[in-house]
């Protein structure tokens, strides 16, 4: 099993150790990539995409120095090598435009505000993580205990009927 | 025989004596009539049916217009009424009122017609009645619409006066609700800065005591001061950037040949395979559970400091906010410019992300004046700099002493300020943010240059592609009445 990447782009050390923290419950399937801003996130892109490693979710801030938050999502999702990626706005910041952008324009999954609780982060990292899944990977027995197992069940069985 | 040139030239009363002693003679003495004041001889439209020849007394003429009487003549009336009546054939033009008690004499036209057939006398008398009455009338309407222009003339001042007066009162208003705007704000502010002042001061205050008790338990714990390092550690140690810890991981997993646990060991704040083996030595269980209890003692270390940092963060902001809306309506004092611009600097923090600023501060004296107003002045200056950089460039604030007063120069690397707009930016209202509601809806320097007004100061602006300097000039704050207290 190649464990799954988690991309998290937040500009923030604090905010990005709170993340790591919040996260680590999925360790045994996941690999957490932080970067700082969205130049180093492409650098973290390429090295996954070298190693042949499954980007599930990029879950990123919006107001960073350098490149949006929204606009990098933007270019991620005109990227064909990740289409299947999922993607996430976690911010405080994004005004309207740039919400309604994220969502037309990437097709944003999923967006969080700042300041998050725990059981909603690791709620929402679940359901995106499946979904991922179910559209990307052969085989998701290996993340049947820590995602949404009975989806990923049902979704065995129908797939395992038509073989 | 008199003709009607030599007619023309005697006095009214004898070409009227001459009149009427011939209509006398050809009609045999018409009956005199009378009537007292304030009686109306004939009314517009009604039909004479001759004409009247006022003996004694006086009358006037008047018109209703818009339920207005409006008297054309009165002066001007002359001695024969009904004339425009006459010279018509038509219903009487005005309406006649007595103003005095009169005599006067009734003529038919038939008999009018008659008299004037018969006497040559009578016709040049009563030409040169007519003629003198209408050009007494005529000159009349001169004057009447030279009134009318003079009046319209005042009109117009009047007009233009209250058009002026309405203007002025209209951005006196703006300003007042702009500057009961800010002060709204700024009351808001210092409240929710006061009532976040308490709690973040606790939070303060208990992450050093946490701090303090951790490690003094730490350091009695049976492990050979295991704990004690890694939470010195994780207080201590420099936080790595993202990039550094990814570069750091990688480094370890290719001496260890293992990524995962080279992930374990970052995360726990361990150097290498060595660190490791001597940090664990002491601890019970397997590698696993040791490198998870190592992993948990460097993150109680990471989290203390996350939480100094981070309460420390907001005490500064709330500290900035307090002093930035410091409620001293009005009242001067001795400010210090340093501290009002830091403090504006720090709530402008989340725009300045990607601005490099530059702090070029002299040593200068206290300027007189009130803290929240000054702090305006920088508020505005800086939004508009930030504004033209699109958040992106070079802010440059400098502060010098010159003379006896001080400078503060406000600098931004946008793209200027078209010399067309220049002179107009002053104004209420000027705004080149077309419709977007951002820090104000152009009342900015408008506001400023009033501030400045009352501190007695000046400002001026100089503008070229990439670089526009706004420059302020305070009077330094009487020497006598303020200690000197420079900060740099």
């Amino acid at each position: 099993m190649k464990k799954l990447v988690i991309l998290c782009v937040e500009d923030e050390g604090e905010v990005r150790e709170a993340i790591l923290r919040d996260l680590a419950l999925f360790k045994p399937i996941v690999r957490v990539e932080t970067a700082d801003q969205v130049d180093e996130a492409k650098e973290v892109l390429a090295e996954c995409a070298a190693d042949r490693e499954p980007v599930g979710l990029v879950l990123c801030d919006h107001l960073m120095p350098g490149t949006s938050g929204v606009d990098f999502l933007i270019e991620l999702q005109q990227n064909a090598a990740y289409a299947a990626t999922r993607k996430v706005l976690i911010t405080g910041q994004a005004g309207l435009e740039d919400t309604v952008r994220a969502v037309n324009e990437a097709r944003l999954h999923h967006y969080i505000a700042k300041p998050w609780q725990a059981a909603d982060l690791q709620g929402v990292v679940r359901d995106q993580l499946t979904e991922y899944v179910l559209a990307a990977v052969d085989d998701p027995t290996p993340y049947i205990g820590l995602l949404d197992g009975p989806r990923l069940l049902q979704h065995i069985a129908a797939t395992g009927r038509d073989r | 025989m008199r003709t009607l040139l030599a007619t023309l030239n005697e006095p009214d009363a004898a070409v009227e004596d001459r009149m009427i002693a011939e209509l006398d003679a050809i009609l045999g003495q018409p009956l005199r009539q009378t009537a007292t004041t304030g009686e109306m001889l004939f009314r517009q439209d009604d039909s004479i049916g001759g004409i009247i020849i006022l003996l004694q007394g006086q009358v006037e003429l008047f018109k209703r217009i818009n339920n207005q009487e409006v008297i054309f003549h009165s002066q001007t009336a002359g001695r024969i009424l009904g004339l425009l009546a006459l010279t018509r054939l038509a219903r009487a033009f005005f309406n006649c009122r007595t103003v005095t008690a009169v005599t006067y004499l009734r003529v038919t036209t038939a008999d009018l017609d008659r008299a004037l057939q018969q006497s040559e006398k009578l016709q040049y008398a009563f030409q040169t009645v007519l003629m003198r009455s209408m050009a007494r009338r005529s000159t009349r309407l001169v004057e009447l619409q030279t009134e009318v222009l003079a009046l319209n003339r005042n009109l117009a001042q009047e007009r233009d006066a209250l058009a002026r007066a309405l203007q002025e009162l209209r951005q006196a208003q703006a300003m007042l609700v702009e500057s009961g705007k800010m002060a709204m704000l700024g009351q808001l502010a210092a409240g929710v800065a006061h009532e976040l002042n308490n709690p973040v001061a606790a939070i303060n205050r208990s992450a050093d005591f946490l701090q303090e008790d951790l490690l003094a338990l730490a350091a009695e714990w049976p492990d050979n001061g295991v704990l004690c390092e890694m939470l010195q550690r994780a207080l201590t140690r420099k936080p790595l950037s993202s990039r550094e810890q990814r570069a750091r991981r990688r480094a370890l997993a290719e001496t260890l040949g293992d990524v995962d646990w080279a992930e374990r060991l970052c995360a726990a704040g361990i150097d290498d395979a060595a660190d490791f083996e001597r940090l664990s030595a002491d601890l019970p269980g397997t590698p696993d559970q040791r490198i998870d209890r190592l992993q948990r003692y460097y993150q109680i270390g990471q989290a203390l400091r996350g939480t100094r940092n981070c309460a420390r963060r907001i005490g500064d902001l709330v500290k900035s906010l307090r002093s930035y809306s410091r409620a001293d309506s009005g009242q001067t004092a001795p400010v210090d410019i340093h501290e009002g611009l830091e403090d504006t600097l720090l709530l402008f923090a989340n725009r300045l992300r990607e601005v490099q600023v530059e702090k070029r501060f002299g040593s200068i004296p206290p300027v007189a004046g009130s803290t929240g107003e000054l702090n305006q002045i920088w508020t505005n200056l800086i939004a508009n700099a930030l504004d033209a950089m699109q958040n992106r460039g070079t802010l440059v604030l400098v502060t010098e002493p010159h003379g006896n007063e001080v400078v503060v120069r406000i600098q931004d690397s946008g793209p200027g300020i078209a010399p067309a707009h220049r002179t107009r930016i002053f104004e209420v209202n000027f705004s080149t943010r077309q419709g977007r509601v951002e820090f104000g809806l152009g009342m900015g320097l408008f506001i400023v240059r009033n501030i400045l007004a009352r501190h007695h100061g000046r400002i001026d602006v100089e503008s070229e592609p990439g670089r526009t300097v706004f420059s302020v000039c305070l009077p330094v704050a009487d020497k006598h009445s303020i200690p000197a207290a420079n900060k740099e």
